[in-house]
């Protein structure tokens, strides 16, 4: 486990957490040395020897450097996890950031919410706490019983044999503990979803009346929650009466031992009494092993979980990456499809299949089909979202996989389906485009893309805060800061994904002269759900189950294209459809 | 400046607020306490049995003693042990019962308080007042006060033995450790402040990456190789808040931990001991009640003290908790009145999200019952806004909204959502099975309604075609496009069958060619109740019985299509846009 865990931090924290185990296994150590010095220095105190000063002036010496050795531990100990939690948060939140994006379903986010917190606390700092403490459970005893058996064997002896006693005992608990402990953990992942869930569908929640279906969701898992942690806590229960049974035996056992040992008479008193003191400080570390060792496990299982997550396959980043090659004389990069297939995961069949498309730089493409058709998924291969299973995408002539994933993103200037603006003031999400561009781009960008309306709407301007918090915005309004973003960046390529939809028709307008503005210098791959956009592309892709099924102009497909002539007619009656209400 | 600031005490959490949180287990709690007490005194039996046996070898009393002390330290030790096992059942069994009853009541206030509250990071606040605060009580609920009461009564018990036989040695003992309560006490002080903005830094974090979950696809493209560069910042920031608030308690508490540690306090016993046995004002057997429990009087006020800093803690969720609770609801009548009918009257309605800027001013708006009525007007007019006043997701600041002419904030929420149903551009659903899903607001009904309501929806081939049917759960077996989200959401209006239906331009998200099937089962729906669409595309509106325009947050035409084609205005201007768009065929 602490390879796997060591696996998890950088070379720095590996190394300060090994300091960590050294310093704790010093500390037991010295610790068992200073109790076991007790015995000679008791006894010989009990007979007012005169070598009993000796005796204290070694205890004396050992407990300073046990002490000197528990003060730089826990103080260390401290530091090494504040840093080790940040290094795991880092790692964590990096890798999440590399990995294909369909990655993530809602029921996963509450287990990777998880992994930060409390697990990555759990995977640190508990391992560090419940360490020291374990290793002291451990060596303090068995420097105990060397020193008891230089003694008398006899007592040493029924140290020795509680050892086996106490694995045996803690072997049949920790099974059963461990299935409760792993279906705590499902238990609070599951109330984890489910509380974001209900939080942030509260609309749909609420008009679903309050004893709908949803809040009783929520209680389900809040209700198994509770049950599995009831279940725990009687598992527990059942633990701790095994191990505190078998502790206080020895303890008893001890205890006979040395009662049998003064009936017999003509032992040492004194030594007998000073044995007395030390069962006690060697059983008091022991009792309190079981729970560590639980403690650790539970860590052990959190390591686990955080090894798996950053174990996934994140989108390869080649070692030395090619330049973005540069845009061509007439302003864009070509974009090529070649033999492209891709499958998304759980699904029987390839949501495309086949791609052959060729996009010459400054070109203008409509992808169009009926949904299911694999239209997002083209998008999102030439943004590489994810990587196609077979073939390749390349924008000017090189294998995406083989560029920087940022100087790609620099290339792209995409516009998704969800239109989501960051926190942040409308200012900040357009500069998030270029951060370098000066204030007249800024303002030409807004102008094209209609933002100057909504800043001289808000009385904040440019400054209104949008993002999570903005309520004021529209969901056009929205596609404008969006559309202004993608302005500002001027990339060479231009990849919009259902750019038209759910805007009224003031909007719709300005969008078509926004593409018209941006296309012609730059390569254009256009996700046309609705038609309307097609007008402004030089070539209309149609795609049917994940294949091409034929290109061209709208009039040349109208003719022979029967799938187009379908989706062009479906479009129409969509747009002359009235909401009637039935006689 | 700043170690004035420090010096400043922090406001006391206030007990009250904790005792009310945790009332529904007070019984528990009482129980769990007196057995954790008793258990305290037990504990000490076992050493008063080692001193027999150690009595008996030193010639102090007879050997049969010896006898009597291991039937005690076995006999105790059991008993000991059971005792401390109850309270731990009790107080486990309370806090379980305490976080219950505050999850049950959170949610509740959850799902009554206005929508707007949700808007920014509803997710990470939820889980941090459901679920961090909620499991920081258990530190007190389950521990806090057991660790206290076991730090007193033994001690107290052995101080006392110790006390009888020696009060020289056991002051030297004991003296120690009081002075490091206090030393410890001052190094926890402000400790709950300091978690206070350790526990900011930790809602920041989360919410971050929670925005990095869920808004993966923007971030790459928008901020490029630096996706992750807030969650980067929050987590520097809470590293820096958790050195800020531990390292300096954390050298203090140490300093004063290593003075009450086992081996300082045997170490003195023997030394102090071995000086006054040397100097014969101490038997040495009396040594041995000292060896024996020295240990457990030194180390507990260091443990009072770091359970109290926990204690302390909780009181702080509590008051989170509180202030949650708290939160304005949208006041409900305990007896609503019933509407009749399903007429919509909305009478001199002012409302703004924020004080200073108003979102809707002097809407007079009338709905009949089988009547459509449209709602148009440009980008941040504010159509939204009206159907969201007329579902009570916020309460207006003028006028009023009645249905059936009962003013909906004199109705109960179950009656006015039995009364209004909507529809939103993008339904997500809830991840559960097809069938929970359609059946959210009715979970009583039967089968065969749900797959007539499936079917008038023109979403039961669908659902039928996949191998768990309508067991397949949202999300998980299905991840539905808008105009399946969509066609699922309408059959489940079809089975709640809501009087007024608020559509808020329901085909936004969806394909052109599944558009038609979402038509044909929206006008399934719309059929005989009185709606309200919200509307950007012109022409699927153009026969409804009238179109409001919105225009500022006010109502500036009114009038079916061809009316306000005639006028000059702002729905002129549109018609014409959209006009000018549409493409060449």
């Amino acid at each position: 486990m602490l390879r796997t865990l060591f696996g998890l931090f950088d070379e720095a924290t590996a190394r300060a957490y090994r300091r960590q185990i050294w310093f704790a296994c010093g500390y037991a150590l010295l610790e068992g040395v200073a109790f076991g010095l007790t015995l000679p220095a008791l006894a010989a105190v009990l007979e007012d020897d005169p070598a009993k000063w000796n005796w204290f002036l070694a205890l004396a010496l050992v407990v300073v450097a046990t002490l000197c050795v528990r003060a730089a531990q826990t103080d260390t100990a401290l530091r090494t996890t504040i840093t080790a939690i940040n290094v795991l948060h880092r790692r964590i939140a990096g890798h999440l950031a590399t990995l294909p994006v369909d990655r993530f379903s809602p029921a996963h986010s509450g287990e990777l919410i998880r992994t930060v917190w409390p697990g990555a606390a759990e995977v640190t700092k508990n391992v560090l706490t419940n360490l020291a403490p374990l290793l002291r459970g451990v060596l303090t005893p068995a420097v105990i019983l060397v020193i008891t058996a230089l003694v008398d064997w006899r007592p040493a002896l029924v140290m020795l044999a509680t050892a086996p006693l106490l694995w045996l005992v803690y072997r049949r608990t920790t099974v059963a503990l461990d299935r409760a402990e792993q279906r705590t953990h499902r238990a609070q992942s599951e109330a984890t979803a489910r509380i974001v869930e209900f939080a942030e569908e509260q609309p749909t929640l609420r008009a679903s009346g309050r004893l709908g279906l949803g809040d009783r969701l929520l209680h389900e898992a809040l209700d198994e929650r509770e049950q599995a942690m009831r279940a725990g806590i009687g598992r527990e229960l059942l633990a701790r009466a095994g191990f505190g049974t078998a502790i206080h035996l020895a303890v008893a056992a001890l205890a006979t031992v040395v009662a049998w040992l003064v009936s017999r008479g003509g032992q040492d008193a004194a030594l007998l009494v000073a044995l007395l003191v030390l069962v006690l400080r060697f059983t008091e570390p022991i009792g309190t092993v079981a729970e560590l060792a639980r403690g650790m496990r539970q860590s052990a299982a959190a390591v686990r979980r955080t090894a798996e997550i950053l174990a996934t396959q994140p989108l390869s980043v080649p070692d030395e990456p090619l330049p973005v090659p540069a845009p061509e004389a007439g302003g864009g990069l070509s974009l090529r499809f070649a033999g492209v297939r891709f499958r998304y995961p759980d699904t029987e069949s390839p949501a495309v299949d086949g791609i052959e498309l060729d996009l010459p730089a400054g070109s203008a493409t409509a992808i169009v089909g009926s949904s299911g058709a694999g239209k997002t998924t083209l998008l999102r291969l030439a943004a590489r979202f994810t990587d196609p299973d077979e073939g390749r995408v390349s924008l000017g002539g090189a294998d995406l996989r083989e560029l920087a994933p940022d100087e790609l993103y620099g290339s792209l200037g995409v516009v998704l389906q969800d239109v989501v603006l960051l926190d942040g003031t409308i200012r900040d999400n357009i500069l998030l485009g270029r951060p370098s561009a000066s204030e007249a781009e800024l303002a030409e960008a807004a102008r094209l893309s209609g933002v100057d309306e909504i800043v001289a709407r808000l009385p904040l301007g440019w400054d209104s805060p949008v993002g999570s918090a903005s309520i004021g915005l529209s969901g056009g309004e929205r596609q404008r800061v969006c559309l202004a973003r993608v302005a500002v960046q001027d990339a060479p390529v231009l990849l919009l994904d259902e750019a038209t939809a759910a805007l009224d028709p003031m909007n719709e307008l300005l969008v078509h002269r926004w593409i018209t503005a941006m296309s012609g210098r730059r390569t254009v791959l256009l996700v046309a759900h609705r038609l309307n956009t097609i007008r402004t592309a030089d070539r209309i892709v149609v795609l049917d189950q994940g294949r091409i099924l034929d290109q061209g102009g709208h009039a040349e497909l109208l003719e022979r294209c029967a799938r187009y002539r379908k989706l062009w007619r479906s479009h129409e009656q969509a747009g002359g459809w009235r909401l009637r209400a039935p006689v | 400046m700043r170690a004035r600031q420090h010096r400043t005490r922090p406001p006391r959490p206030d007990r009250r607020v904790f005792a009310e949180l945790t009332a529904p287990a007070r019984g528990l709690l009482r129980g769990a306490l007196a057995v954790q007490a008793l258990a305290s005194v037990t504990a000490l039996l076992p050493y008063v049995g080692l001193w027999l046996i150690g009595r008996a070898a030193f010639g102090a009393a007879p050997p049969t003693t010896a006898v009597a002390g291991v039937i005690l330290t076995a006999a105790a030790s059991v008993l000991s042990l059971l005792l401390r096992l109850g309270a731990y059942w009790l107080s486990h069994r309370a806090d379980l019962r305490v976080q219950r009853s505050v999850r049950n009541r959170v949610a509740t206030r959850l799902s009554r308080i206005p929508l707007g509250w949700f808007g920014a990071g509803a997710g990470g606040r939820a889980l941090e007042s459901l679920q961090s605060d909620v499991e920081e009580l258990h530190a007190a609920v389950a521990h806090g006060r057991m660790e206290v009461i076991s730090a007193i009564v033994a001690p107290a018990l052995a101080l006392a033995w110790l006390l009888a036989v020696d009060w020289r040695l056991a002051l030297i003992v004991v003296l120690p450790s009081i002075a490091v309560y206090f030393q410890q006490r001052w190094a926890l002080s402000g400790a709950g402040e300091r978690q206070r903005g350790v526990l900011v830094a930790l809602t920041s974090l989360l919410t971050a990456l929670g925005e990095l979950i869920r808004e993966l696809p923007t971030l790459r493209v928008a901020r490029r190789g630096d996706g992750a560069s807030t969650v980067f910042a929050a987590s520097d920031a809470f590293r820096a808040a958790q050195s800020a608030a531990y390292e300096r308690e954390n050298r203090r508490s140490v300093a004063g931990g290593v003075i009450v540690d086992a081996v300082t306090t045997t170490a003195l016993v023997i030394g102090f001991g071995a000086l006054l046995v040397s100097s014969g004002t101490l038997a040495a057997i009396d040594l041995l009640p000292f060896a024996l429990v020295a240990v457990t009087v030194a180390n507990p006020l260091q443990e009072i003290a770091t359970a109290q800093a926990g204690m302390r803690g909780a009181r702080l969720a509590a008051e989170r908790l509180r202030s949650l609770l708290e939160t304005p609801v949208l006041p409900e009548p305990e007896q609503g009145a019933a509407p009749r009918g399903g007429e919509v009257t909305l009478d001199g309605v002012a409302f703004g999200y924020r004080a200073d800027e108003p979102a809707l001013r002097g809407i007079d708006l009338e709905l009949r019952p089988g009547t459509i009525t449209a709602v148009v007007g440009p980008s941040g007019a504010g159509k939204s806004t009206l159907a969201a006043l007329i579902a009570r997701f916020y309460d207006v600041d003028e006028g009023a909204v009645r249905i059936g002419g009962v003013d909906v904030r004199d109705m109960t929420g179950a009656e006015l959502y039995r009364r209004v149903g909507f529809l939103l551009q993008r339904t997500r659903l809830v991840r559960t099975s097809i069938r929970d899903n359609i059946r959210l607001a009715r979970p009583e009904a039967a089968e065969h309604e749900v797959i007539a309501a499936a079917k008038a929806a023109r979403i039961h081939k669908r659902i039928s075609a996949l191998p768990k049917g309508y067991d397949s759960v949202a999300g998980v077996d299905l991840r539905p496009s808008g105009g399946e989200a969509q066609r699922i959401a309408i059959a489940r209006l079809l089975l709640a069958d809501p009087a007024v239906l608020l559509l808020d331009e329901p085909t936004a998200n969806v394909d052109p060619d599944t558009e038609a099937q979402v038509q044909s089962a929206l006008a399934e729906l719309a059929a005989g109740r009185t709606v309200l669409i919200v509307a950007h595309r012109l022409p699927t509106i153009t026969e409804a019985d009238r179109i409001a325009v919105l225009d500022g947050g006010r109502i500036t035409q009114l009038g079916t299509h061809e009316e306000l084609l005639a006028t000059a205005g702002v729905y002129r201007r549109m018609w014409q846009a959209y006009q000018t768009k549409e493409p060449v065929s």
